[in-house]
């Protein structure tokens, strides 16, 4: 059987490649990709699901699926300029991306689809920093947790169930890890941002309290909380924390074996290691 | 969301180093092939960015407009200007 193996939660903030370009591999940021690089080395995924908010790059507004997946040989990117980044080619396991799709979509799911694809800073960021060598084949989950209105809460958990449970119906040995890309609070120029910034952390209470649940578990907690008018108080970002959720629907109530915040950033990075 | 011309023709600039070009030289040309409301071609070129997150403009994307300081846009005044209207 196949089977989820670990999952990694982490920011994608564009400005993440200079800032640790400038600052050098002992920075703290540096440091923080550096430990999920190792675990997830250490866990030796097959492939790598990732939950993504698309930034209306891959997808815009002429044609914006809500829950989507991207089923091909290969994808690249980023396709949105990121700073102090290489362009990337990235293999897709599309096996895998057509199991998860036709699983989900036979379980309820209404998944979209694109066959043919670039991927943001959303996606790459992270995979800069804990795949550098885009060594393992990845799995594009988009949710489109931007634009609103965004999907709920309830419904993104119930979608990372359906990813595992397709994972799970698979009969070969496959090891995959999920990844869940994005921040927990943050807004990008709406009046929601920081006095005097442009982007920051737009409610830093809702980020002490939704790191709380990650840290215990508190699944439930955290559904309940996440209504989509408390998502939106969080920042015109603040759906990204949708990710996250999809992630632990992957995993269901474990407490990660490792979770620092960035709290300034709005940003967390966390690893749920359960081999060890 | 609404708006849609709006953030198809941010979504261009991001692109089109010539049209950005074009936005610098003579934004009201520029602008017009955008079946842009009255409201909205004003604001854009007044640089109002508070009115346009009001019509109904995303945050993330009028941000985009800041490194190319297109309508006198920069990071000092995004800030205050963004909060004009709410």
């Amino acid at each position: 059987m196949a089977e989820i193996v670990a999952a990694f939660g982490l920011p994608h903030t564009p400005s993440l490649p200079a800032l640790v370009a400038r600052e050098g591999p002992t920075c703290e940021t540096a440091q923080l990709f550096t430990r999920v690089q190792h675990d997830l080395e250490a866990v030796q995924p097959d492939a790598l699901v990732i939950f993504d908010s698309d930034h209306l790059n891959t997808f815009f507004l002429d044609n914006l699926p809500l829950l989507s997946i991207g089923v091909a040989s290969s994808t690249a990117g980023p396709n949105d300029g990121t700073p102090a980044m290489p362009r990337y080619e990235i293999p897709v396991d599309e096996q895998l991306a057509q199991q998860v799709r036709g699983y989900g979509i036979a379980h309820g799911f209404d998944l979209g689809m694109t066959q043919e694809f670039e991927v943001d800073h959303s996606v790459l960021v992270p995979l800069h920093f804990v795949t550098p060598r885009m060594q393992v084949p990845i799995v594009p989950v988009f949710i489109a947790g931007i634009v609103p209105p965004i999907p709920q809460a309830r419904r993104c958990f119930a979608l990372g169930q359906a990813v595992r449970e397709a994972i799970e119906a698979m009969p070969d040995a496959t090891r995959v890890a999920v990844m869940a890309s994005g921040s927990i609070s943050l807004d990008i120029g709406s009046p929601l941002a920081p006095p005097g910034q442009i982007a920051g952390t737009a409610d830093p209470a809702w980020m002490h309290e939704v790191l709380g649940y990650l840290k215990n578990a508190a699944v439930d907690d955290l559904l309940h909380a996440a209504t989509t008018e408390r998502l939106a108080r969080a920042g015109n970002i603040g759906g990204e924390l949708l990710n996250w959720i999809a992630l632990l629907g992957g995993i269901g109530p474990r407490r990660p074996s490792f979770l620092e915040a960035q709290a300034g950033h709005g940003d967390a990075y966390a690893i749920w290691r359960w081999d060890a | 969301m609404s708006s849609y011309a709006v953030h198809k023709m941010i979504k261009r600039i991001q692109r089109d180093p010539a049209f950005r070009q074009q936005l610098q030289q003579d934004p009201q040309a520029a602008l017009r092939e955008y079946p842009l409301t009255d409201a909205e071609r004003t604001a854009l070129l007044a640089g109002d960015v508070g009115a346009l997150h009001e019509l109904g403009v995303h945050g993330y994307l009028l941000s985009r407009l800041v490194p190319f300081g297109l309508f006198g846009l920069t990071a000092q005044n995004y800030p205050e200007r963004i909060r004009s209207h709410s």
